[in-house]
């Protein structure tokens, strides 16, 4: 399964609503806040909000690692987007999807991972808030609540922000 | 003892600091915080019985200073948070230490942290020379930025 990643159906229309919340290559303080919380909410190494883009996905807010993004076919969120609500791995390197993704046989040492799909306004999903440990073992079910809780928060902060985007957009267009 | 300190704040005050001390999230919360409000500084602010401490910084680089000086000290006595566009125009603050000398505080906007049973503990807050007029949408940011944080914060108190 190695460089192979799975494609929801509605992958076109769901790209098309990413691109209008401008998320590409843009690391955003509010996103690293929400992912330094669902570092510590969880008991986790990292914590991130990734956006899952057609060729990469983007880590929007990162905490405890020191990297952008990397190609699709390495992201879990990408399989996570998937799902419908979240998604729980206990051990990666014991998961046929991942056992052999450099991110879990790498430096990073990708063992544990819960991620909440995070959507558009019109339901499509554009990423998740993960958590990801080092250590493998289960999620409690209160730790995912909370993860649950965060990515409500999260969608609350791109759904506002998009709306003063579009505001702008349209004062804009008013004085041409 | 103030009335604000009758039910042992002070001490969870300090619990909250020796639980949250030295993590990377707190100064990601301050610069969250300048960024939803566009402005030049933002702290994570802890008010005990006598100093105010910032734990989280963003393009602020001052120590403690002592309670009675501090917009956070008025900000955790409000039910939600404290807003002043001008405070060269706001008689609570025209005098305050902070806004006085030349390039003073003239904006802030703190929304205030409680403990799990709902003392003040501090604020995420925010301040600027240049006074401004926050947007109902960039007040709502910061609210969001708190309820997140004060779930950290329950998290590292109670494990």
């Amino acid at each position: 399964m190695t460089g192979a990643y799975p494609v929801p159906d509605d992958d076109e229309e769901r790209l098309v609503d990413l691109a209008t919340y401008a998320v590409a290559h843009v690391r955003d303080p509010e996103l690293d806040a929400m992912a330094a919380a669902a570092r510590i909410l969880l008991d986790a190494d990292y914590g991130l909000v990734s956006f899952v883009d057609r060729r990469e996905q983007w880590f929007g807010g990162r905490s405890g690692l020191a990297v952008d993004g990397t190609p699709r076919e390495q992201s879990m969120c990408s399989h996570a987007i998937l799902e419908d609500d979240t998604m729980v791995v206990e051990d990666a390197s014991k998961d046929v999807r991942f056992h052999d993704n450099p991110l879990v046989t790498g430096d990073l040492q990708i063992r544990g991972y819960a991620g909440a799909v995070v959507r558009s306004t019109s339901g499509l999903p554009l990423g998740t808030v993960c958590a990801i440990r080092r250590e493998p073992g289960p999620f409690e079910e209160e730790d995912v609540q909370r993860l649950r809780g965060l990515r409500d928060a999260v969608e609350a902060l791109l759904h506002a922000r998009r709306q003063s985007l579009l505001r702008l957009v349209e004062s804009e267009r008013d004085h041409v | 003892m103030s009335e604000l300190d009758a039910d042992g704040r002070p001490e969870l005050v300090r619990a909250a600091h020796d639980a949250m001390a030295g993590d990377a999230a707190l100064d990601a919360f301050a610069e969250a915080v300048r960024s939803v409000m566009g402005t030049s500084m933002a702290i994570v602010s802890l008010v005990d019985d006598t100093t105010q401490t910032p734990i989280g910084r963003a393009g602020y680089d001052g120590g403690p200073a002592p309670r009675d000086t501090v917009f956070c000290t008025t900000a955790i006595q409000q039910a939600d948070m404290l807003v002043v566009p001008d405070a060269s125009q706001d008689e609570r603050f025209q005098k305050n230490p902070f806004v006085t000398p030349e390039g003073g505080i003239r904006f802030y906007a703190g929304a205030v942290v409680r403990a799990p049973e709902g003392q003040p503990l501090g604020t995420l807050c925010t301040f600027d020379p240049q006074g401004q007029e926050p947007a109902p949408d960039q007040l709502d940011r910061l609210r969001m930025l708190r309820d997140v944080f004060e779930m950290v914060l329950e998290k590292r108190l109670c494990g």
